[in-house]
């Protein structure tokens, strides 16, 4: 029994892992959404199991961290240094909203995940209590 | 004549239906919390199917696994009070994001506040009836 309950917080720390590194990228998108030609991060999760003691559980991988390689922003500014020939300075491919967004989800999904680490830790407290009777 | 419900009396005793019943439904509960908990880790995962245990009942106690898949069939242990998983496939859920992900974070935390709430009634169960033991072995309980 109890070591179901120490699955259920492996895999909920492991959903805590990966959603923390996109909470990281998401920041690390923001912090460089003014940077010159930056493509913005993005993150795949899969399911991974590399454990040999627990094989009927699926873990939380990450699949990917990737670019995205869709079009720079193009702000018309002669005056900058950066200016190609026709006045334009090429930006990132940030977008701000998508990036709270993400970092939003991100963070409810990692409650999430502490909530049910906590039920689980809860539950076999009450398990080790029937002990001490 | 009264030696031979003395007998009897051992035997139940021997068998403790009650505390057979109540952990496993308790090991049902913890297992079932582990699978949704896996469930809502993978909420963001493309393209994951969530899974779920079939109800728990007493019926079926003595206990072999009904496995719905053959991944569930090697377990070791026949006394798996849980049997088998329920075919992710068929499962209703709530609805499906543009990745293909067919967990629904809401919907699994009703499961898991069942998942507890069971766990809870049987380790009750479980305490009372064990004080109920103990109050007959010793009265100045």
């Amino acid at each position: 029994m109890s070591d179901h309950h120490l699955s259920t917080m492996a895999v909920a720390s492991s959903a805590m892992r990966a959603q923390s590194l996109r909470v990281r990228l998401a920041s690390e998108n923001l912090a460089n959404a003014n940077s010159p030609e930056y493509q913005r991060r993005t993150v795949v999760f899969e399911v991974t199991n590399p454990n040999d003691d627990m094989r009927d559980v699926d873990f939380v991988g990450i699949r990917k961290v990737g670019r995205d390689r869709s079009e720079f922003s193009m702000k018309y500014d002669p005056s900058n240094p950066l200016a190609n020939q026709e006045g334009y300075v090429v930006g990132s491919n940030v977008n701000s909203l998508v990036e709270m967004t993400n970092a939003r989800e991100a963070n409810r999904s990692y409650e999430a995940s502490l909530n049910m680490f906590d039920q689980a830790r809860m539950m076999q407290n009450n398990l080790i209590d029937l002990l001490r009777r | 004549m009264k030696n031979q419900q003395n007998a009897g009396d051992i035997k139940v005793l021997k068998n403790l239906p009650i505390f057979d019943m109540s952990s496993a439904r308790m090991q049902h509960a913890t297992k079932r919390h582990s699978l949704i908990a896996g469930n809502i880790a993978h909420a963001d995962t493309p393209g994951y199917i969530g899974k779920d245990l079939q109800k728990f009942s007493v019926d079926e106690m003595p206990m072999g696994m009904r496995a719905t898949r053959t991944q569930h069939l090697n377990f070791e242990n026949s006394l798996d009070p849980y049997n088998g998983l329920k075919d992710p496939m068929k499962q209703a859920a709530f609805d499906q994001s543009l990745n293909r992900n067919k967990v629904s974070v809401e919907e699994e935390i009703a499961k898991a506040a069942e998942a507890q709430a069971s766990f809870k009634l049987s380790s009750g169960i479980w305490s009372k009836s064990m004080s109920l033991f103990m109050s007959v072995i010793d009265s100045r309980r």
